[in-house]
């Protein structure tokens, strides 16, 4: 499989992130370069496997808790490592379509 | 009194303090002066060492690789998006190192969010190796690799995605595991492929990553993907001997375009198991061309997933923006190139439509190259591979070249898809650089493969 | 042809446990924004969630309480999207794998009994809480609310009317406030419902293009959005057009229904396992544990009590509507209160008790035994019923056993015929209308003269006793 600049351009705001045009064009390139390495995987495909579950998590037991607490409340308030912190909130710039009634 | 006649001499506590050691002014000299390798990113201030416990590694100095979380230094994976940040908590490794008396001397460099081979992929410069500077250190745990390599301390912990411990370690000279996933807890390691993370330790000789091993090794309740396993004594397996071990190597592993002086470095530690007691015999693991592909999938698909919380919101630096959106597409943008290479080529294979053609592949060849492991371990006890085809390369030969550079993990993606453990020990220098050997062995067997190194390590040093 | 409507719901539901799903922070409504909050569950780098067992037991009686088959291994998954209450950027939730699946509900519903499949019952955390109305120009996130435990109840499409679906969440919510799964308070969002619905020509096989409603949370809410949408879309199939696939926001204030932007709606979720916890696996010890000590369910029990007590549909149905009242009942029956009396205390005065003190079943001070001792009076002529009643408030505010109370404040039901005498006499002499219509073959109006005469009483006298000899006094003169 390979992808077009289009789909690199629609991959890029599903994972919010921004890329600059020569940068789209060298992430195609390399995008494509990687996956026609990848697509050897599904020559794979039709061969017969030896078990169905490969989660690595499943050879472990199922670990859970008690509801006990637990030591690593923070401590110290968000304030110390939030980029943008307000009377007790984290705040950030509002989302589309929303318009903030906040007075002062 | 070497190391090791401390070990044998003493089952109390060991006393690593003392002459040959470092001190915290000696590193931030060395890598303050023309000389420096840029291995560290943060070097401790006498202040930030903490009253320690007495425990085996009383006063010993211990660096960590930067994807590591600590309260008293910055946390800052090599990036540019965690810039000064400082974690409000620690990672259960760096309480278990204090508890045991160490030290933190120190954050070393990594690629970013340890994804690269080379620690070019650095937001803070490359780290240069120290056997020769020209050349990369390896990576992604290449600051943790040079600090040891250069002496600046004897012990660090890296973390292992796919081989960011040993490669390392093989292109530093020193030692490096990769323990058994779920060996030791991965709270407050800052996750790159949480499938196949494992922290590692790297030492200047086996027994000194054997013993932080065994420190820093076991359950923690904070991590559900960490075993209730009672932990060995590892710095007993480096010296106990392996008569009778059965060494299988993979005739995968041994390709025909390995080039000669490597291969007969190779050759030569075989040799020297079987002279140590071993039986050597051939084995196959048949699914492993599919390694790289397969691990390129499922690692960047989490990582894609994992890196999401890296959104200016809550931590991190924010680039001002209007609106929410661009808001997070400028902070994002300020991951470096391979990091969202990674992240697109994730979020694609995530992507609706795409699943099940390289997700669901990837996780069913994953069980494949497990089974492989599974199969080979029926007829053997470890394996012997090359921890990389080629010793370390020049700083800047891969870096425009995605391809080339997923390659140079060929021989060390393996043991992180299938969970298994692996270490890295020096089999002898070409052209002047060091090579390393990878021992491979089943689940929860770090024991065989401390025990191989630690014999191949003795006949190294019979030889001077 | 007339139109009918295919709809189906998801409903998540706040499980009532103690602490968050995933970290040991508490789940507590209100309070101080950002005082409930760790590295887990505000996600920060390196910080890893383990699951908090308490919380598979309550998404286990939800699930067991509407029949539902319980897979013994289910699977976390990972939904992502960018939303800044949502801390690391995707949800953990179940995805192929859910808890449950295949469970029904049957409910009574416009048309009689109608039933109800559920398609899936999973786990999964909340998001924060992110407000327009707390700083200027921006918005302001709460994490107090990230990570706390809901379950996702999804139904087939077998719902056909906006009136059924109301009905059937009223079912919903009373069987997970019965089983003990969810507080259900409305108010502080416990119960959050998204609707598909699409409409067909009545008895087509075939099902038209659907919408779907997202964010309502009330019944009320669900069923006047539910009834605008279904009208809206046969409006649009009449005049002959398409109705489109799109999402559609319910406003509570405005009662309106509002198009949610493409960008909002075009999630591509990303799902995977998650790899930082392992399965949930649940053994078939636990399952039978967790049936054992399931309550019976309202409806089984309404259905039981008029069968086993021979009780009115409305009593049967007033006592079974909360855990509480039914067993209150039945421990009066177990202390040999004959049923249909106990039903009538419980309905009546005691209710009555417990709407005034604004207290339950479990938390009104009076108890079965005091009742019982009360209603053993009644029966043995000591009190009067209207009496009784006032013995109840009594026993709710000083407590102490109803037979102390009547004797200290002089509530024994008088029988004395003399004392009885004087006060028919009164009454007869002052109500000389109402004897005259007596004797002119009025001969219901007694009641009202016996009524007079417990009033003058004080409600102590024996009404049997007034009203024998009102009669006789009545046909002396
Ligand atoms: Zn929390």
């Amino acid at each position: 499989m390979s992808v077009s600049a289009r789909d690199v351009q629609r991959i890029g705001e599903l994972a919010r992130l921004h890329l600059e045009d020569d940068e789209l064009e060298r992430l195609t390139s390399d995008l494509n370069a990687i996956l026609r390495h990848v697509d050897s995987l599904r020559d794979l495909g039709s061969t017969k496997r030896p078990e169905d579950s490969s989660q690595i998590g499943s050879k472990l037991e199922s670990v859970s808790r008690e509801h006990v607490e637990g030591p690593d409340k923070l401590r110290e308030i968000p304030a110390d490592f939030a980029p943008e912190w307000k009377e007790g909130f984290f705040v950030v710039p509002a989302p589309p379509g929303v318009h903030p009634s906040g007075d002062q | 009194m070497s190391l090791q006649d401390k070990v044998l001499s003493s089952s109390e506590v060991l006393n690593f303090g003392g002459s040959g050691f470092r001190s915290l002014d000696d590193i931030k000299e060395l890598e303050g002066g023309r000389e420096g390798l840029n291995a560290f990113l943060a070097v401790a201030e006498p202040e930030d060492l903490e009253a320690c416990g007495q425990g085996p590694l009383e006063g010993v100095m211990v660096a960590l690789k930067d994807n590591i979380c600590t309260k008293r230094l910055p946390t800052t994976c090599g990036s540019r998006i965690l810039k000064g940040y400082r974690s409000p908590y620690e990672a259960t490794v760096v309480r278990r190192l204090r508890r045991a008396g160490a030290l933190i001397a120190g954050k070393t460099n990594l690629d970013e969010f340890g994804m690269g081979s080379s620690t070019e992929n650095s937001a803070f410069g490359p780290t240069l190796n120290p056997v020769d500077r020209s050349l990369v250190p390896g990576g992604s745990s290449g600051g943790s690799a040079a600090a040891v390599a250069a002496g600046y301390v004897r012990m660090a912990l890296g973390s292992d995605t796919g081989g960011s411990v040993r490669q390392p370690a093989a292109f530093c000279g020193v030692v490096g595991i990769k323990p058994t996933y779920g060996r030791i807890s991965r709270y407050g390691l800052i996750a790159f492929a949480s499938s196949l993370d494992q922290i590692g330790t790297i030492g200047a000789t086996v027994l000194e990553a054997s013993l932080l091993l065994e420190v820093v090794s076991g359950h923690d309740t904070r991590d559900s993907t960490s075993a209730e396993k009672p932990v060995p004594r590892y710095r007993d397996a480096a010296v106990q001997g392996i008569e009778g071990m059965v060494v299988g190597i993979p005739t995968e592993y041994f390709p025909e375009q390995l080039d000669p002086p490597v291969r007969a470095l190779l050759d030569d530690a075989c040799e020297r198991l079987v002279a140590a007691g071993a039986e050597v015999r051939p084995v196959s693991l048949p699914h492993t061309e599919f390694a790289i592909p397969c691990y390129y999938v499922l690692a960047t698909a989490e990582a894609s997933s994992n890196l999401a919380r890296y959104d200016g919101v809550r931590f991190g630096a924010r680039l001002p923006a209007e609106g929410l959106d661009r808001m997070y597409e400028l902070t994002r943008g300020n991951f470096g190139a391979e990091v969202k290479r990674r992240i697109m080529l994730g979020t694609y294979v995530l992507s609706s439509g795409y699943y099940d053609a390289y997700y669901g592949t990837a996780q069913r060849t994953r069980a494949s190259i497990a089974h492989d492991f599974t199969a080979a371990f029926n007829e053997v006890d470890v394996l012997f591979t090359p921890t990389s085809p080629t010793p370390a390369f020049p700083l800047g030969e891969r870096v425009l070249d995605p391809v080339a550079m997923y390659l140079s993990d060929v021989f060390t993606v393996t043991a992180n898809l299938a969970g298994i453990p692996g270490l890295s020990v020096p089999i002898g220098t070409v052209g002047g650089l060091p090579l390393g050997g990878q021992l491979l062995g089943p689940w929860w067997g770090e024991s065989h493969i401390i025990a191989a190194a630690g014999a191949l390590e003795a006949s190294y040093r019979e030889d001077t | 042809m007339n139109w009918e409507a295919v709809i189906g719901v998801e409903i998540h539901v706040r499980l009532k446990s103690e602490y968050k799903l995933f970290c040991s922070d508490r789940a507590v409504f209100g309070g101080e924004p950002n005082t409930h909050i760790c590295p887990v569950c505000i996600g920060l780098p390196g910080a890893l969630p383990v699951l908090n067992s308490e919380i598979v037991d309550l998404a286990l009686r939800t699930a067991l309480a509407f029949g539902c088959t319980i897979h013994f291994e289910s699977v976390w998954a990972r939904k992502s999207y960018f939303y800044p209450d949502l801390p690391k950027g995707y949800q953990i939730t179940q995805f192929e794998h859910p808890l449950a699946t295949k469970g029904s509900v049957t409910f009574p519903g416009s048309k009689g009994d109608t039933s109800v499949k559920i398609r899936r019952v999973h786990i999964e955390e909340d998001a924060g809480k992110l407000l327009h109305d707390r700083v200027p120009r921006a918005s302001a996130i709460d994490l107090n609310r990230a990570g706390t435990a809901l379950v996702e109840i999804v139904t087939e499409p077998d719902l056909r009317t906006a009136a059924d679906v109301r009905l059937f969440l009223g079912e919903l919510k009373q069987t997970l406030e019965y089983v003990g799964a969810s507080n259900c308070n409305m108010e502080e969002g416990d119960l959050r419902v998204d609707a598909n619905v699409s409409v067909r020509r009545s008895g087509s096989p075939r099902l038209g293009n659907k919408t779907e409603i997202k964010n309502v949370n009330s019944f009320s809410g669900v069923e006047r959005a539910l009834s605008l949408e279904i009208a809206r879309q046969i409006a649009t199939l009449e005049a002959g057009s398409v109705v489109g696939q799109q999402t559609l926001r319910w406003d509570d204030h405005r009662e309106e229904l509002r198009k949610m932007r493409s960008k909002e709606e075009s999630h591509d979720y990303r799902y995977f396992p998650e790899p930082d916890l392992s399965p949930v696996r649940v053994t078939q010890e636990q399952v039978t544990t967790v049936l054992e000590s399931l309550p019976e369910l309202p409806r089984v029990r309404c259905s039981r009590f008029k069968k086993v007590y021979e009780l009115r549909d409305y009593d049967a149905e007033v006592l079974t509507q909360s855990a509480a009242n039914a067993d209150y009942f039945e421990e009066l029956v177990g202390i040999h209160i004959d049923p249909q009396v106990a039903a009538k205390w419980v309905v009546g005065p005691l209710q009555g008790l417990m709407n005034q003190r604004r207290e339950n079943a479990q938390t009104v001070p009076v108890r079965p035994a005091q009742i019982a001792a009360l209603i053993g009076l009644i029966e043995r002529g000591v009190v009067s019923e209207s009496a009784a009643k006032s013995v109840l408030v009594i026993l709710a505010q000083e407590g102490g056993s109803p037979s102390d109370i009547i004797e200290a404040r002089g509530l024994m039901q008088e029988q004395d015929i003399g004392q009885l005498t004087s006060w028919v006499t009164e009454v007869l002499a002052k109500r000389s209308e109402e004897v005259a219509r007596y004797r002119g073959g009025e001969s219901k109006i007694l009641g009202y003269l016996v009524g007079q005469v417990m009033q003058s009483s004080g409600g102590t006298a024996d009404p049997r006793l007034a009203r024998d000899l009102l009669i006789k006094q009545l046909r002396n003169e």
